[in-house]
């Protein structure tokens, strides 16, 4: 390639065209963009916007060559006198070229080819999204379902990452916010089930999403936690629908649009059992098949709701080329005709693929980024590569009331002796990881411990930053005065089965840790078994049947709100065994406790347990925990919530390792729109993935084109 | 010979409960099941885990004794019911096979001829050329043909050679080959051929060895002195004979070209049994486990067989009673 930047390439092919329409572009036309966007119907409408268009077309062509007359003949005569105005012109040119171009410039069609997953995929176990939680049953969800609520994905103004901004779905508006405790939505009445059999295209109900509901609290195993935050549910004839809440719950709208909570489902397919058998909903995509080890693969539904909302405002914005034309495709998105999902998770086959085009995307892994660079030096050209933040939490956790893991010191210790950038420079090629907090990188709540300025060197007098970083002197002399001066040995459980470089991960958590005296011998379970035991918290008996109590691994998928991760890793009322909930000892036998637990009878046992190790007795967590859910002021609560991670880190709970980044590769035809103005979105950090997490399907899919010249130019 | 084919078919009866029952114990054995993979991420929403799994084992009969889900399994299998996958669409087990069994046949098939292809010929020049720089060539090749994994073969194919040639990338989209016989050779060709010169190293060192034997017999001396051109004493009067080892071989690899399958085709994403096999031992789907392992003990017996009948056939002296 002979230019270095593929845009900028991109940009001089549009311009040199563009030199020629700049009379039409004048003339306030922008007919090319309306001959794209505006693809009108069969009817009296269209066709009247077709002669218009071609009306234009003429006149365009008229002006152009009076255009490119009077051009050549001011060339000649002014050439150098009217230099400065010749450049005030060639401004003005640019800016009016430019919005013929951002109309221009939307191409719908072609069917996207992409790994289902990244470099370890699964297929989904179910195409029920209640009956398993796993990104392997969510992420295909987001394709085809729709909720009430979702994710603002998108460029400007949208910060990436950023889990806290919602806006309307399957709702017709936001919610109604009478009292802090009672959230009314309306059912938008323009949203059809996808026109396929049973429901043929039939107008989503008030019926239907009490059908959801009722399913939702039936199936999925986050009904639980949603009925600790709702009292009631009702929903009315008038397309009402009510939350009451039984106090004040600061993430609740995170709760409504989380991916894994209420995906909306047709009454009639709720009523005949057969969710997973044939997955309809009313999202951007149509289900077509799913054959297991192979793909997934879905169309295009051309009776999204969500298209008539984003081409309104692309239309009222006026930014991007679409100030007062009125005629744009209303079913402009999904831009793209499919999606094929390929199942292929292996990275020898997927880097060539996408490589030679034979892929469109593919997410990688952080430690073969540099594989894919040189093997499709097209994508590193274009700026191809989008960088999320990794919002799966992971480290080392333990049962907390078993010695040695019970002390603080020892678990300090832990921690003092990672070296994490050096397990970053190890693990992640992309140079651009970082270091998990007690919470996961998710935006804007995470607080990088690396920075000690922000994060702190202490909390109330105890270390708290600095027990992220390392020191060896001062992790010896805590396992020293813990009563282990010539270190520890111990088993460290966990499952290969999250990829090779997960396992390069662990492997460096555990050389790091060996300078301070912490000696590891890996015992990895195959991931259903890992599952089943390590991952509940039931540690299983080492080779030498003693269990070390010790294990290694991701803790939580799909986070979008601290709240999401306290509950489920550390709170009291998780359902982790080594947590200190239900009272389901290892062995399943009954919660018979005969040592003190502080007062939490329904602490996890254990014959060798000791009390106040973990986070079950530890009362100052839990009162932090309740009492973030009800501050219903943002910053406040984004203060409160460093606050405990703050807290935490003197605790060191679970001792996070490091977060390396997703990464995301997009061949050069892949574009993707900005859904308010129809601008391109060229900065790769504003794209919309890192914020639309699971439901990326429904939030990101729809305004991705797959631009067939270009890719026809390289492959 | 009919007597012996119905003795062998009736065989097949008790080898195929031996079979399957000891798949099924074994299934009862592995950590975890199918119920854990979908209580995957339960954890942590305050949830009782050992409620929902009850419930689910009821569901799904695993709340009885092995030996009677056993049973009942085999039950719905003679009534040609393999039972449900548990995992994606529930298809069922018989709708999933009718799609996966061609594409492993086909590059089992595939494999098969290149295998062939490139074994005989090698082995019996070797043979002939005993000692000679062409042998030692090509027994040096038979070793390594044995000694390279298929998997690293493959990985080299794909991430060195084809690059490196310049060739594009395999289609990562299986195509029918009664859509598109060509996009669906090039899909085949080469696992197939990674497949068959795995099959090729040791049928090409046993075709050496068996026709290094026959042509010391007596028989071949006579040939030979009877004045007969070498081509014909190799082709008609040793090969013929020392095939018959080498076809035990071929039969039995077909077994080996089932399991050398499940890699080939995760690598290259295709939809046989073996790439589903993997996905459903992943996931603890184990109707869909058992009906695999169903097809390939079926194929295993049948190859046997066809191989014994063809025994028969290559060499006229052999008569089963």
């Amino acid at each position: 390639m002979s230019e270095r930047n593929y845009w900028q390439r991109m940009r001089r092919r549009q311009m040199s065209r563009r030199a020629l329409l700049g009379a039409s572009a004048r003339a306030g036309v922008g007919a090319a963009g309306l001959a794209l966007v505006g693809c009108g119907d069969d009817d009296d409408d269209g066709q009247q916007a077709a002669a218009q268009v071609a009306q234009q077309q003429d006149g365009q062509q008229q002006a152009m060559q009076q255009q490119q007359q009077q051009q050549a003949m001011q060339d000649q005569a002014q050439q150098q006198a009217d230099q400065a105005d010749a450049q005030e012109d060639g401004a003005q040119q640019d800016q009016q070229q430019a919005m013929v171009a951002t109309a221009d410039h939307i191409i719908r069609g072609g069917r996207r080819v992409a790994p289902f997953v990244g470099p370890y995929s699964g297929d989904p176990p179910t195409l029920d999204p209640y009956e398993n939680l796993t990104y392997r049953a969510q992420i295909p969800s987001g394709f085809h379902y729709s909720k009430l609520i979702q994710a603002i994905s998108g460029g400007d103004g949208v910060n990436p990452g950023n889990t806290a901004q919602y806006e309307n779905d399957l709702a017709a508006t936001m919610p109604e916010i009478p009292e802090p405790t009672v959230f009314n939505f309306t059912l938008r009445e323009d949203a059809n089930w996808h026109d396929v059999d049973p429901l043929n295209g039939r107008q989503i109900t008030i019926a239907d999403i009490q059908a959801t509901h009722d399913r939702f609290k039936e199936i999925s195993a986050n009904a639980a936690g949603w009925d600790g935050v709702i009292a009631q549910f009702t929903t009315g004839e008038d397309n009402s629908i009510r939350f009451d809440l039984h106090k004040p719950h600061a993430p609740f709208l995170t709760l409504a649009g989380s991916s894994q909570h209420m995906w909306i489902m047709p009454q009639e397919i709720v009523d005949d059992g057969t969710v997973a058998q044939r997955p309809v909903g009313s999202g951007p995509w149509i289900f077509e098949n799913f054959e297991p080890g192979v793909a997934i693969n879905w169309r295009r539904n051309p009776d999204w709701h969500r298209s008539r909302d984003y081409v309104n405002a692309m239309v009222e914005s006026g930014a991007g080329g679409y100030n007062g034309i009125s005629n744009v495709d209303p079913q402009l998105f999904p831009l793209m005709d499919g999606i094929t999902a390929t199942m292929n998770g292996d990275v020898n086959v997927l880097i060539p693929a996408l490589g030679d085009g034979s892929l469109d995307y593919s997410q990688l892994s952080p430690a073969i980024f540099k594989q894919a660079q040189d093997a499709a030096p097209d994508i590193e050209d274009t700026a191809g590569y989008v960088f999320t933040l990794n919002t799966v939490p992971g480290g080392f956790y333990f049962n907390y009331s078993i010695p040695p893991w019970n002390d603080v010191r020892v678990r300090l210790a832990l921690s003092m002796s990672m070296d994490r950038d050096g397990i970053l420079a190890a693990t992640d090629d992309t140079g651009r990881g970082g270091w998990h907090s007690p919470l996961s990188q998710i935006a804007p709540y995470w607080l990088d411990p690396k920075d000690l300025d922000a994060f702190g060197e202490t909390f109330e007098g105890d270390d708290s930053g600095l027990t992220f970083h390392r020191d060896i002197a001062k992790a010896r002399a805590l396992l020293d005065a813990a009563g282990f001066p010539e270190g520890i040995q111990a088993t460290l459980h966990g499952t290969a089965d999250y990829g090779a470089t997960v396992v390069n991960l662990y492997e460096a958590c555990a050389s790091s840790a060996s300078e301070a005296g912490f000696q590891f011998e890996f015992f990895f379970k195959e991931y259903a078994a890992y599952i089943a035991s390590i991952f509940r918290g039931n540690f299983p008996d080492d080779w030498d049947g003693e269990s070390s109590h010790l294990a290694i691994g991701p803790l939580y998928g799909g986070a979008t709100d601290p709240e999401d991760i306290w509950a489920a890793v550390y709170a009291r009322t998780s359902g982790r065994h080594n947590w200190g909930s239900g009272g389901r000892t290892p062995d399943g036998l009954a919660s018979v406790l005969e040592i003190d637990t502080g007062g939490h009878a329904e602490a996890w046992s254990h014959p060798n347990a000791v009390s106040g190790g973990g986070p079950e007795t530890d009362e100052r967590l839990h009162d932090m925990f309740t009492k973030q859910k009800e501050l219903l002021d943002f910053d406040e609560r984004l203060e409160y919530t460093r606050d405990i991670q703050r807290y935490m880190s003197t605790k060191q709970y679970m001792v996070p390792y490091v977060a390396a980044p997703g990464v995301y590769a997009f061949n050069p035809w892949m574009q993707q729109l900005e859904p308010r103005d129809g601008t391109l979105i060229e900065n790769a950090d504003q794209r919309m993935w890192p914020k639309a997490n699971y439901a990326w399907g429904a939030e990101a899919e729809p305004f991705f084109m797959l631009n067939q010249s270009i890719k026809d130019d390289y492959v | 010979m009919r007597q012996y084919i119905f003795r062998r078919i009736l065989l097949i009866i008790p080898t195929m409960i031996g079979v399957t029952m000891l798949v099924s114990l074994i299934t009862q054995l592995l950590p975890g099941d199918f119920i854990d993979v979908m209580l995957a991420d339960h954890v942590g929403q305050g949830e009782d885990v050992e409620e929902i799994r009850a419930k689910w084992e009821e569901e799904l009969g695993w709340d009885k004794p092995w030996i009677v889900q056993y049973g009942n399994w085999l039950w719905r299998l003679v009534q040609g019911d393999l039972g449900t996958s548990l995992i994606g669409a529930f298809q069922t087990v018989n709708e999933e096979l009718k799609t996966r069994i061609p594409v492993t046949l086909e590059l089992g098939v595939l494999s098969l001829i290149v295998g062939v292809a490139i074994a005989l010929p090698v082995g019996i020049i070797s043979a002939v050329r005993q000692d000679s720089a062409i042998d030692y060539l090509t027994r040096g090749g038979a070793i390594l043909a044995l000694s390279i994994p298929g998997f690293w073969l493959a990985v080299l194919i794909i991430r060195v050679i084809f690059p490196q040639l310049g060739l594009p990338s395999l289609p990562l989209l299986y195509s029918d080959p009664t859509e598109n016989l060509a996009e669906n050779l090039r899909q085949m060709y080469i696992p197939a051929i990674i497949l068959g010169i795995g099959l090729a190293g040791p049928v090409m060192r046993l075709t050496r060895g068996e026709m290094l034997e026959v042509l010391r017999q007596d028989y071949v001396r006579t040939a030979r002195a009877k004045g007969l051109q070498e081509n014909s004493v190799i082709v008609r009067h040793a090969m013929r004979n020392a095939l018959i080892p080498v076809l035990t071989l071929i039969g039995l690899s077909a077994s080996i070209l089932v399991g050398g399958s499940v890699i080939m085709e995760s690598i290259f994403t295709l939809p046989g049994m073996g790439l589903r096999m993997i996905t459903a031992l992943k996931d603890r789907d184990i109707p869909v486990v058992m009906g695999i392992m169903v097809v390939i003990a079926i194929v295993v017996i049948v190859a046997n067989l066809l191989i014994d009948i063809a025994y028969s056939l290559v060499d006229p002296r052999i008569r089963y009673n």
